[in-house]
Formats: C-alpha cells, sequence, structure tokens
C-alpha cells in the first residue's frame, strides 16, 4: 500500500496546490488573488520535477499496473503542458473585476470571484489524467476518467461571461454524462464476461477465452462500448459533434486544455482497456474492425468539416478531430511502433496545439475575442509575433517537414505500414492533404494577406498566452532536436510484459489476413 | 480487492479446435460451428438465485403500497365537504403557483448539508469495520489515515464554502 501512494506523490501535490488555489483564489489580499495562476504553476513545477525523483526510487516497487512504466512519461507530459495551460489562462479570469476592484468601482464579493476555482479545477483534472495511468482496476480508471471530465464542465461554464459558454457548458455536461454512461455500462459488461475489475486479472479471463475459440461475445460487445463511451472523450467519429459547438463556445485558453487533457485521459483510457485484451496476435477482430471504421472517420469528417469553417476555434476544433483519427491509427497498429508512436504524438500536439490557442488567446479586436478568419487576416501588420507562431503552430498541426508535428505523423504513419494497415495509411494521407488547405489558409491569412480596412485592427492584448504562443512555436521548431530522447521514453513507457512483446511480433498469418 | 467470488467452474468450449478460423467480422454476429454462448456460459450474472432476496423486496415493496391503498379505499370512512376536499385539510390554503423560483443559495446550502449527510453515512461502516483490527497494527494505521483523509477533504469543503460566503445571507 505504502508503494502504491509513493508513486501517487505527484498527484498529491496537485491535489494540494487544488486546494491551496481555491483558498487563494478568494483570499481577501488582492495581490494572492491575482497570483493564483502563479501559485498553480508553483505547484506544477514541484509535481514535474517530482515526477523523475519519485520513479527514480529503487526502494518502492510499482505496483503491477497495466502498463508500469507509463505514469512516469503520461505524469511529466501532463505536468509540463499543464504548465503551458496554466499560462494560457494568463488574465482570462477575473481580469475586468479584479480591476474594477483596484479602481474602487466595486467591492470584493467571494461569490463573485471565479480564478481561484478555475486554477484549482485545472490541477484537479491533470491530477485525473496522473492517476489514470496507476489504474489497476475498473474502478479506478472511471473514477479517474470523472476526476478530468468533471472539472472541465465547469471550467467552461466560467471561463466565459456569455450564453455561449453556458450553452457549451450543458451541451458538454450531458453529451459527457450520456458517454460515461456508456462506458460503464462496458465496463458492467466486461465484469459480467469476466467475473472480475481487476485488469490483471480480466487479462488471464480474457486469454482462457481466446484459447478457448476467441472472446466472448459479451466481452467484445463490453468493450465496444466502453470504448465507444471513451471516444467521446478524445471526440473521434461518432462521438464529435459536441466538440465544434463546445471547443466554439469556450474561451480559447478553456479550449486549448479541452483539446489536450481529456483527450490524452482518453487515449490512455483506451490503451489500457485494449491491453487487456493482449496484443499477440493482433486484436480481436470486431474491435479492430471497429476501431478501423472509427479512425477513417474521424480522418475524414474531422478534416472536411475544418473546410467549411469561418471561425477559427470551429476549425481548429475539427482538427482536433482529426488529429485524434491520426492518432488511432497508431492504437490500431499495435505496442511494438504503434503506441509509442500515439505518446509522442499526444506530446508534439498538446504543444502545438496549445501554441495554436493560446495566439488566439492573447489577442483581441475591439475588446472582443477574436473568433472569425478575418479576424486574423493581416495579423503581422499589428503583431509580427504572434501572426508568426500562429503559422508555425499551424505549419507543425500540419505536418511540414522540419517542424515537430511532422515526425510525429511519421512515426505514426510508419507505424500504420508497418502493421500492414495500407488503406488506413491512404485514407491518412489524402485526409492529410486535405488539412493542407485550411492550415495554409491559417498561415496565409496571418502572414501574406492584408488586414480588413472595416473594424478595428486585431491585437495583442494578454502577453501571458502570447509568451505561451511563442515557446510553444519554439518547441515546435527546436523539438526535432530532443525527438530521440522523447521515442526512447515512450518506448519505455509502453513495457509489455516480455512474453507477450515476444508474440507481438507480426507474424506471416496475421500479414496475409490483412492483405 | 476482487469482485471474484462466483467463478462457476465451467470448461468453456472444450470440444471446440483451439484457434478460431471464421471470418474477421464473424466472430461479432455469428458464432462459428458448435460455438454458442448459451446463459450457462457466462459466469456470474446469470446464477439468479442471488437475486431471490431482491425479488422478495420488491414484492413486499410492491405489495405493501398496494394493499395500503386497497385496504383504505375499502376500510376507511368516505365523506366529502368543502375543507375534506382541499389540497392539503389541515393546512392553510395553497397561495399562487408552485412554480415559483427559489433562491439559489437554498441549492448551495442543500450541497453543502449533503457532503455532511454522506461523510456521515460513510463513517458507520468505517466505524463498524475499524473495531476489528488489531489496534496500532498497520492495517489500523492506513484504516485511519484514510479516513483522516476523506475528513480532511470534507473540511476543506466546508472552510472553502465558508469563505465563499454560501452562509452569508445578505
Amino acid at each position: 500500500m505504502l508503494d502504491r501512494l509513493w508513486f501517487l506523490i505527484p498527484e498529491f501535490i496537485l491535489l494540494a496546490g487544488a486546494m491551496v488555489c481555491a483558498i487563494g483564489g478568494i483570499s481577501t489580499f488582492a495581490p494572492i488573488r491575482k497570483r493564483v495562476g502563479f501559485i498553480a504553476s508553483i505547484f506544477l513545477v514541484i509535481a514535474l520535477f517530482s515526477v523523475p525523483y519519485v520513479y527514480g526510487q529503487t526502494d518502492y516497487t510499482h505496483p503491477e499496473t497495466m502498463l508500469p512504466g507509463l505514469g512516469k512519461y503520461i505524469k511529466m507530459m501532463a505536468a509540463f503542458v499543464g504548465l503551458l495551460l496554466v499560462a494560457t489562462s494568463g488574465g482570462l479570469i477575473d481580469r475586468g473585476y479584479e480591476r474594477a476592484i483596484g479602481a474602487g468601482k466595486d467591492r470584493f464579493d467571494p461569490l463573485r470571484a471565479n480564478s481561484g476555482e478555475f486554477h484549482a479545477l485545472l490541477l484537479l483534472s491533470l491530477t485525473g489524467v496522473m492517476l489514470i495511468c496507476e489504474a489497476r482496476d475498473l474502478i479506478w480508471l472511471f473514477l479517474a476518467l470523472e476526476l478530468v471530465s468533471l472539472p472541465t464542465y465547469v471550467m467552461v461554464a466560467i471561463s466565459r461571461w456569455s450564453k455561449t459558454a453556458q450553452e457549451a457548458a450543458m451541451k458538454y455536461f450531458f453529451l459527457g454524462a450520456l458517454s460515461a454512461a456508456l462506458m460503464l455500462y462496458g465496463f458492467a459488461l466486461l465484469y459480467v464476461s469476466t467475473g472480475t475489475l481487476v485488469l490483471q486479472e480480466i487479462t488471464e479471463a480474457f486469454s482462457a477465452q481466446q484459447n478457448n475459440g476467441g472472446l466472448l461475445v459479451i466481452a467484445q460487445v463490453g468493450m465496444l462500448l466502453a470504448i465507444f463511451g471513451l471516444l467521446y472523450k478524445i471526440a473521434a467519429a461518432p462521438m464529435h459533434l459536441y466538440a465544434p459547438d463546445v471547443y466554439q463556445g469556450a474561451a480559447s485558453a478553456v479550449t486549448a486544455f479541452l483539446a489536450f487533457v481529456p483527450k490524452t485521459a482518453g487515449m490512455i483510457a483506451i490503451i489500457l482497456l485494449l491491453s487487456t485484451v493482449g496484443w499477440e496476435d493482433g486484436l480481436p477482430p470486431a474491435i479492430e474492425m471497429a476501431l478501423w471504421v472509427v479512425a477513417v472517420l474521424t480522418m475524414i469528417l474531422g478534416n472536411i468539416g475544418a473546410l467549411l469553417q469561418r471561425s477559427v476555434k470551429r476549425m481548429l476544433g475539427y482538427s482536433s478531430i482529426a488529429h485524434s483519427g491520426y492518432m488511432l491509427i497508431g492504437v490500431i497498429a499495435g505496442p511494438e511502433l504503434g503506441l509509442p508512436a500515439v505518446l509522442v504524438y499526444l506530446f508534439i500536439y498538446g504543444i502545438t496545439n496549445t501554441a495554436a490557442f493560446a495566439t488566439l488567446a492573447s489577442l483581441s479586436r475591439g475588446g472582443k475575442r477574436v473568433d472569425s478568419l478575418e479576424d486574423i487576416a493581416g495579423l503581422y501588420t499589428t503583431s509580427p509575433l504572434a501572426a508568426a507562431s500562429m503559422s508555425v503552430a499551424s505549419g507543425s498541426l500540419l505536418g511540414i517537414p522540419p517542424l515537430f508535428g511532422f515526425w510525429g505523423k511519421l512515426l505514426l504513419f510508419a507505424a500504420g505500414i508497418a502493421a500492414g494497415q495500407i488503406s488506413l495509411i491512404i485514407v491518412a494521407a489524402v485526409s492529410s492533404a486535405i488539412s493542407a488547405w485550411y492550415y495554409l489558409r491559417l498561415i496565409g491569412l496571418s502572414l501574406l494577406s492584408n488586414p480588413h480596412n472595416h473594424g478595428e485592427r486585431t491585437k495583442v492584448t494578454l502577453r501571458w498566452p502570447l509568451a505561451v504562443a511563442v515557446v510553444g512555436a519554439c518547441i515546435s521548431i527546436a523539438g526535432p532536436l530532443v525527438l530521440e530522447g522523447v521515442m526512447v521514453d515512450a518506448k519505455e513507457a509502453i513495457t509489455l510484459p516480455e512474453s507477450e512483446l515476444a508474440m507481438s511480433l507480426p507474424s506471416l498469418e496475421v500479414d496475409d489476413e490483412r492483405e | 480487492m476482487t469482485f471474484s467470488s462466483h467463478h462457476a467452474d465451467i470448461d468453456f468450449f472444450s470440444s471446440l479446435p483451439p484457434r478460431r478460423t471464421h471470418h474477421r467480422l464473424g466472430g461479432f454476429f455469428v458464432t462459428p460451428n458448435s460455438q454458442r454462448v448459451s446463459f450457462d456460459t457466462i459466469p456470474t450474472a446469470m446464477d439468479f438465485t442471488n437475486y431471490l432476496p431482491v425479488l422478495l423486496i420488491i414484492l413486499m415493496a410492491v405489495g405493501f403500497g398496494v394493499i395500503n391503498i386497497v385496504a383504505s379505499g375499502l376500510l376507511g370512512p368516505k365523506r366529502s365537504g368543502d375543507v375534506k376536499d382541499s389540497v392539503y385539510e389541515s393546512g392553510m390554503n395553497p397561495i399562487g403557483t408552485a412554480r415559483k423560483r427559489f433562491n439559489v443559495r437554498f441549492f448551495i446550502l442543500a450541497m453543502t448539508f449533503l457532503v455532511f449527510d454522506i461523510e456521515i453515512i460513510f463513517l458507520y461502516p468505517w466505524a463498524v469495520d475499524f473495531t476489528q483490527l488489531a489496534q496500532g497494527s498497520p492495517e489500523a494505521t492506513l484504516f485511519f489515515g484514510r479516513i483522516l483523509f476523506f475528513l480532511g477533504t470534507s473540511i476543506f469543503a466546508y472552510i472553502y464554502a465558508w469563505k465563499k460566503g454560501v452562509f452569508r445571507w445578505d
């Protein structure tokens, strides 16, 4: 038990941080209230540096989770990108209210101050992501997933004082509840078919079933339902319809959060669940087929949907759907190359996507938040820095060769080809080519086109998001230098028990079947 | 913590060939050869004897309601009048519509109440279990630590709500 608690130290640090932020946010002392984001970042930095220390200790043995190495990678990634996300939301919450209090026009009322809650919820959601890696049974997995989701509903609602944000929050909440119900039903069926909730024991029961002529139908249905519930979290095809509305309704900083944190959580949960089926001779045909269809639909619908948008946030929302599709290729490709590629891609995607949304978060036009394509036309005239980071971020999301995003996509596609999924890769390549149109449009609008004459110019009004955008763009450019290190870490994160790894090598028979 | 108490020792599909040879999609919709998923191959859920007490309780609950309504209809005296037919016979007369808006503070207060309600409910089984552990053993310490953590979170929630001004009525 103590061993188990030892590896939860990063989570406890973030929990403590959430408590300090919540109390600090309603302090009557204004300087503390205004620096809640700073407090949250301090705790994230402590958590980030605690991870290598915690996992480097040899006195404690890691409890037998499905993928014991996963925690280190995911926790460091969550803490690092979380740091960027906290900075992105700098100046978002309570800015006008604090200014009014400072000017003596308003009186401080704790009920109306949201900054502390916002940062506390942000830290709690990141805690949930970290907890998922340590999941040993389905109940823990479900609770951790809910810990990721529940704070995000509130964050959407309090991110902006507008009806669209409220509507987005309601939509997100109800559909999220539906997906959680689907997932729970799937878990229940998994319990019915194996008689246990512990992931390791489920694995044993499944391998016993497979030796006896294949998984039980009820187990396959349960697995499919659980995965479909999780598809909501990663915004993949049949469950993606909420994404554009919610992403548009929330403030840009929260959108950056939504596009990374729940997606990471869902991806890890899918990987953990599929690990119970075992990767030896491929996934069961029904599950693989379903994932294949979902991946294809997600890539095509995401990219074509993005083509039709006039709003940058909706466009990036659809693009994030498409990126989930790319990541599913890695899941289908299996543990040898595919899963490390997914982890690397999550990291790259998290940084570049945050950079893109952070650029939007830093801008405003005539006192309003930037949303339409028109608003970013000719951005280079007022802020070359914002225009440059926007261009680098969207170039990296598209996958222009020297940038970080290219290498992530390369790894995923290579894994897909190695697994013999040629048709899937063709779809991915074509839809990736389609995506060039709208990513290049973002680059062209911000760097080349002239600003619209009517109305006010778009200006940078918030410094912290711009700093994040610049940092994200720099990482997108310089990232390939550290790519090898990230790949090694991701490879270590997906360490299966040796017997499974030996059997996971693609055999001739499997290849024949796939042709 | 396992839930695997009801493993029925049934040898699934022992007469089947070891490898599946059917088509990819086949496993989902059609089970090949003699592989049938019948109720007795699913270990736990179909053992209905475990559900007999639940069924009894449901029957008792429904029966209690039905018997009471029928009995009072059959046995009770029936007198009517203006006062007898009003909504609340011995209360005040209803004024206005029932769909009035309540102050949102009621809900916040109710939720704060729920936090402690659930905490108390949770403390009972904890206290019963705690007496069974040996005093001062590592398990007891751990058990105690857990409940302290749990209480700590609720106390934190209470302090937060207080500071937030939930209990202020102005």
